[in-house]
């Protein structure tokens, strides 16, 4: 009969609320410019309200948390018998299975007008109203779980049933009109992939919501003690490490709500969780308050991540962390796993230590920085002021703590610390230095040099967590950063697959560029600068030419060249090399350049031999090829002596000579060299020059920067002029003599510009539109003549 | 205008130059606009002293309740003795390459000023690093050796004055000994074979001391049983080691407040004729070897061999062979780890196996063992770290080499692993005949050694790959004494041996079988997560080092 009027008054209910809320559609609120739904206000109002109305539920002590095992008789456990249920196991089972749903029920209603998520609203429309008949069907027999006290009648009308049955009806109302709503419209689009989500979205919470008597109800007290690392413990270490990772992987590309979702709901079953264990009759009130650490934490972080309260969140951060962790690895507890005792003991620690970590990791709240760290001193101040007043108040006050039990909120009163041995040393600081206070009848005694030296060191603890915190950001962003890089990496390789249209990645992208250099709008910014060091260069380099760069020092004819060969990346634009891109197609590109740097890169302990062979190993070299050059041009150079002497006795002209050697040991087509005759001697200096010029007369290119002006308007078929990372002028020694003009008054023009802050005139910025090829190979025609 | 002049042109005018030149490269001065960044990174390194200061007073405290040992005059005296013993042979080290290798030398010799007045300088700012380093251990160790102790108001007044002799003894004297050592070293570097003869008979001798040293340790060594007499023959070695500790059982005596009119002046007489001697006796020597060049050398002549591979990584992999065997640093370190390596695990293995008394002896000797073979082999793994930049401006010829490059590091890695699996090797036959425990243990044991510090060299190479300091190494070459990421690879090493050889520990105790099968999963998978991490690096980072 009960039952029957607790439904339909459900039912009446929802059907008002559907009524109400339809009513209520497209009302709007104004309140100080904002504008509010009023429907969703009045959503809201009922979540708010059905938590309120679950709140003693949590608070006050259900009796079928005494029973332990299905089948406990007195002979076997004589304690508990009496408090076994007056139901068959099955029965029993099935009751702790609906009150484990009406929990996790009664937190996805609450959570439901807050957040638009569709697998929250299809449990709500799908599996909420089940548990809710559930609930009304066996009223009396959940009542007998929450009222049962052997020999005496549960009572349908005291007032816990009351409250429990509004509980149920508000949530029938609530999620029957969901259901009814679901209904109406429609709403069974793709319906097979929400009720996939849907199993998703129950795997992850329904553990979450378990009342702590669940273990020891159904398995008895069995399993190793979770302590001293022991399996049950280690699964527990495993679950408080793997747990936060697989969430960061799980929800990293969800939405910031969905995120927060996920946080509050967990932290919500944190807080059930926790006062469902220690407040009840029966216990002092005062010694179970949520004031000692971990438990505080339990009881703020759900306010902390609903209403976004940066300083309880980081006081949680920073302290609750590193004492939940502390209690997770080194657990106070005895007996079996399935305890209640310590089911809830590790509910509470392993929130404590999951909970905050994952509010920064997944992004919901800030890394934290000086100002936020600030904010949780400044809470963890007063919450140590609060714990050592109560402390030192509750503990020597019989009329506030009549029975004794030992209050020590945060360690302040006992000798958990001192019983440490190595903290003994602190035991004469704790009682050689105490204060009383007398206030009409109570008397306050605070440690107060102990108790500061627990806040120091607290405090000195959180600095160093914020430095392993610091690590782990480390770690993660060079992990995003890694996972991002090779992203372009692929995107990167897949648009040259495209551009290359189906031919061979060895062929040249540009193939219309083969016989050249071709520089694009080449832009160059090193790290750390906002100035570009070369900007926006433009050049065209033809086979058979010599070609010049000039400049004055920190011109940018260093950064050309070093990006030219590929040692530096582009900031913009592109350079080819025979067709081949530098940047898309590194190894073809530079298959094909012979570089000398400017400053004898050579490993000093090889010798000349097998530095050169070295390099042509590098360049693939076939052996016959590299032996027959190496004879050659160390005869050349007049190194046939000293090839096989280390490096590090050559002068500073042998090493050139073998870097130039090294340069031209695979016949490159194009051949860059960086301040070639810098500190060589006349014929070093000629020997060298000489070797440029017959490589240009095969048909290839030679590119060089120098300061030697009269070497460059000597050798150079054309000549190219760099100020302030700017391409000023191309032209060639010929154009300069018609206009009357040495290279040399030309160059001293752009660098007194430049060193004057002043814009040159005659800036030439576009590379000079002729046939060179043809001009140079004429020159080398005349030159063969 | 002529006082100006010759203001500007004074000795200190120029010293003080210099140590500035050489100070504000050392030290990188704050930039502006980061006051606030500096402050705090003041406050941090603050904080990280007064944390060492902390947990050193902890362990003290700890080991003076828990054993019932006392923090006196002696145990100090012995302490700062054998530090400064350390403290010397690294310091000859590092100012050799200070003093005479550093490739800044060229252009600090080209200044308008004295030899005398480089060498100076030079000396001024090893010594400020000297003090730098010294504020997180010798600085905390005398404050938590103090409060230990309750040492009385003489300690805390010449604390602070005795800490900066501390710190300087050791800079001074190896000031003075870098000058033969640096000759030596050029000799033997130009005579290989010599080297190794004196290497070898070297650590012959070592090997003779120390075994002549164990055999008067009475077995089985009763710790417990035998306290009180154990604890009377350590103070009997104590006192013995101080009567050889010269003047640093002055400082020790000064300290303590013992006769300080008599000692606090020879400390201070001792420091004043160091300084007069590294001045007057190593000073006119500086200029000589500062400015040797191996132009013209007639060593290093080297017949043709095999100078074409069929792979490119045995192109790297004989170059690198060939660079470690004409570097002597690089042999030397690789000779040390193979051939000092088992006279520590020797004398290591001799003591935990006098002193093993319980069932779970052969499960503390195998978990004792990994951890002093891997922290033994992260000190020389951890040059990994510098790998990479260690190229220098030879990173150009792999940069613009037309071929994946990225093999190079491989090869290093695939020689720093044959030196590994080598002194690996001679650790399995020195426990072969110093323990008792199984063949099958040893095996098992070298068998998760390797993996382990394979994973580390992994690690040292990634911390170079990301923050290359090729710049450095070009400029300095082989002076580069701070590198940062060596510091780092040291650190991790010390805590994956450290925590693996807990590992190990805490799984046998467990259970003998899977406790090795776990090791061994737990082994391979940090080797294949390394693994993955680096390839994965190396592939996304390599491209980009700029040299």
């Amino acid at each position: 009969m009960n039952e029957a009027i607790l439904f339909c008054g459900t039912l009446l209910f929802a059907i008002a609320f559907r009524v109400i809320g339809k009513l209520l559609d497209k009302k709007q609120l104004n309140i100080k410019g904002k504008v509010y739904s009023v429907q969703g206000v009045f959503y809201k109002a009922l979540s708010v309200a059905l938590f309120l109305l679950y709140m003693p539920q949590l608070f006050m002590r259900e009796a079928i948390a005494d029973q332990i095992g299905l089948t406990a008789v007195a002979e076997e456990m004589p304690w508990y018998a009496a408090a076994r249920m007056p139901f068959s196991p099955t029965v029993t089972t099935l009751l702790a299975l609906l009150k484990w749903m009406t929990n996790f029920m009664v937190a996805n209603l609450v959570m439901l007008p807050f957040f638009e998520k569709k697998d929250s609203e299809d449990f709500a429309a799908f599996i909420a109203p089940i548990v809710v008949i559930l609930n009304c069907v066996f009223f009396p027999q959940i009542m007998t779980t929450i009222l049962y006290a052997p020999g005496k009648t549960v009572s349908l009308y005291h007032w816990r049933a009351v409250v429990y049955a509004c509980v149920i009806a508000l949530s029938g109302a609530i999620s029957f009109e969901k259901l009814i709503r679901t209904v109406m419209t429609r709403d069974f689009k793709g319906m097979g992939k929400r009720l996939g989500k849907l199993a998703l979205y129950f795997i992850l919470f329904v553990f979450a919501f378990m009342p702590m008597y669940v273990p020891q109800l159904l398995f008895g007290l069995r399993g190793s003690e979770p302590e001293g690392f022991t399996v049950s413990h280690r699964l527990i270490l495993y679950f408080t490490f793997g747990f936060p990772l697989l969430m960061q992987i799980l929800f990293q590309k969800k939405t910031m709500e969905e995120r927060r979702y996920l946080l509050i709901m967990l932290a919500l079953s944190g807080f059930f969780a926790y006062f469902s264990q220690y407040l009840y009759p029966g216990k002092t009130i005062v010694s179970t308050l949520p004031l000692h650490l971990c438990n505080t934490a339990i009881a703020l972080m759900v306010f902390a991540y609903v209403f976004k309260l940066k300083g309880i969140f980081y006081f949680t951060y920073f302290v609750n962390i590193m004492g939940a962790l502390m209690a997770t690895l080194l657990p106070d507890v005895s007996g079996a796993f399935t305890r209640m005792g310590n089911v809830s003991y590790f509910y509470n620690h392993v929130y404590a230590v999951i909970l905050p970590f994952m509010g920064v990791s997944l992004g919901v709240f800030e890394r934290p920085n000086l100002k936020l760290m600030g904010k949780a001193i400044l809470f963890f101040t007063f919450y140590v002021l609060v714990a050592a007043v109560l402390d030192g108040w509750l503990n020597n006050s019989p009329s506030l703590n009549p029975t004794g039990a030992e209050i020590d909120y945060f360690f302040l009163y006992s000798d958990f610390f001192l019983e440490k041995s190595i903290f003994k040393w602190a035991f004469n600081l704790k009682y050689n230095y105490i204060l009383r206070l007398h206030i009409g009848n109570s008397k306050i005694v605070f440690f107060y040099i102990y108790d500061l030296l627990i806040y120091l060191f607290s405090i000195a603890l959180m600095f160093a967590l914020w430095g392993v915190y610091g690590i782990l950001y480390k770690v993660e962003d060079s992990h995003r950063e890694l996972a991002r890089r090779k992203k372009m990496i692929k995107v990167d390789e897949l648009a040259l697959l495209k551009e290359m249209n189906g031919r061979p990645l060895t062929e040249p992208l540009h193939p219309e560029g083969e016989h050249m250099i071709k520089i694009s709008h080449f832009s160059k910014t090193y790290s750390g600068s906002t100035k570009n060091a070369v900007s926006d260069l433009n050049l065209e380099i033809h086979e058979g030419e010599v070609f010049g760069f000039i400049g004055h020092n920190g011109a940018g004819k260093s950064t050309t060249i070093k990006s030219l060969v590929g040692i530096q990346t582009i900031t913009e634009g592109t350079i080819e090399i025979q067709g081949y891109d530098i940047a898309r197609q590194p190894l073809e590109a530079k298959l094909n350049i012979g570089y000398v740097s400017d400053n004898h890169a050579v490993y000093e302990k090889l010798t000349g031999r097998e530095y050169v062979s070295y390099v042509a190993d590098l360049y693939m070299v076939s052996e016959k090829d590299k032996q027959e050059r190496i004879a050659y041009y160390a005869d050349l150079f007049g190194l046939t002596a000293a090839m096989d002497n280390e490096i590090k006795s050559y002068s500073h002209g042998m090493k050139q000579k073998i870097m130039v050697i090294s340069a031209l040991i695979h016949n490159p087509k194009v051949w860059i060299l960086d301040e070639p005759l810098t500190g060589l001697d006349p014929t070093s200096s000629h020997q060298i020059k000489e070797c440029m010029r017959a490589h240009a007369d095969a048909g290839n290119i030679v590119f060089f920067s120098s300061h030697v002006i009269e070497v460059v308007e000597k050798i150079c078929d054309r000549v190219a002029i760099i100020s302030g990372g700017k391409l000023r002028r191309v032209c060639t020694p010929d154009e300069l003599v018609k206009e009357g003009q040495s290279l040399e008054e030309l160059y001293l023009m752009y660098a007194t510009a430049n060193a004057a802050g002043v814009e040159p005139p005659e800036a030439v910025t576009a590379p000079v539109e002729e046939p060179l090829a043809e001009v140079a190979a004429d020159k080398a025609e005349d030159k063969n003549d | 205008m002529t006082n100006e002049l010759t203001a500007k042109n004074s000795l200190w005018h120029r010293l003080k130059y210099l140590v500035l030149l050489q100070a504000g490269e050392k030290f990188r001065g704050v930039q502006k606009g980061q006051g606030k960044a500096a402050v705090f990174k003041v406050f941090l390194k603050v904080l990280a002293a007064v944390a060492v200061t902390a947990v050193l007073f902890l362990i003290f405290s700890l080991v003076e309740s828990r054993f019932a040992f006392t923090f006196d005059k002696e145990l100090f005296t012995t302490v700062i003795f054998l530090t400064q013993i350390i403290s010397i042979i690294t310091c000859v080290g590092s100012m050799m390459d200070v003093l005479y290798n550093a490739k800044e030398n060229t252009m600090l010799l080209a200044f308008p000023c004295n030899y005398n007045e480089i060498f100076i300088s030079k000396i001024i700012v090893f010594a400020l690093e000297e003090i730098r380093k010294s504020c997180f251990f010798i600085l905390p160790f005398l404050f938590s050796y103090g409060l230990v102790s309750g040492a009385g108001a003489a300690y805390w007044v010449q604390l602070i004055p005795l800490w900066i002799f501390i710190v300087l003894f050791p800079v001074l004297f190896s000031a003075i000994i870098s000058i033969p050592a640096v000759f030596v070293k050029k000799f033997l570097g130009n005579h290989p074979v010599l080297f190794g003869v004196l290497v070898v008979l070297l650590l012959g001798g070592v090997f003779a001391l120390v075994t002549y040293a164990l055999s008067f340790l009475p077995t089985p060594v009763r710790l417990i049983a035998v306290y009180n007499t154990f604890m009377k023959a350590f103070r009997a070695i104590l006192i013995k080691i101080n009567k050889f500790s010269l003047f640093y059982n002055c400082i020790g005596n000064a300290m303590f407040g013992r006769m300080i009119y008599l000692y606090l002046p020879i400390v201070v007489v001792v420091f004043v004729a160091a300084l007069l001697l590294c001045f007057f006796v190593a000073m006119p020597f500086y200029f000589k070897a500062a400015s040797s060049s191996a132009e013209h050398s007639t060593g290093g002549h080297h017949r043709v061999g095999k100078t074409h591979f069929r792979s490119l990584f045995m192109t790297f992999f004989s170059k690198e062979v060939k660079l470690m065997f004409r570097s002597s640093s690089s042999i030397t370190s690789a000779l040390s780890i193979i051939l000092i390596f088992p006279i520590i695990s020797y004398v290591m293995n001799f003591i935990v196996a006098a002193v093993k008394t319980n069932l779970f002896g052969d499960y503390m000797t195998i978990a004792f063992n990994v951890m002093i073979t891997l922290s033994l082999l992260s000190t020389y793994n951890a040059n990994c770290a510098s790998a990479i930049s260690q190229e220098g401006s030879e990173f150009a010829v792999l940069k613009a080499a037309p071929s994946d490059t990225k093999l190079a590091t491989w090869a290093k890695l695939a020689l720093t692993m044959v030196v590994d699996i080598l002194a690996v090797a001679t650790m399995c036959l020195v426990i072969t005949f110093t323990t008792t425990l199984p063949g099958k243990d040893i095996a098992l044991m070298a068998g998760i050694i390797l993996p382990i510090s394979l994973g580390n060299i992994l690690w040292s190479f990634q911390i170079d790959l990301l923050n290359p300091k090729i710049n450095d190494y070009a400029v300095k070459g082989e002076a580069v004494t701070d590198n940062p990421n060596i510091a780092k690879a040291l650190l991790f090493g010390f805590l994956i041996s450290t925590v693996f050889g807990a590992v190990t520990l805490l799984l046998l105790i467990d259970n003998y079988i899977s406790g090795w099968v776990r090791i061994y999963a737990i082994g391979y998978a940090f080797l294949l997560i390394r693994l993955y991490l680096y390839s994965s690096y190396l592939k996304v980072y390599f491209n980009d080092i700029q040299g």
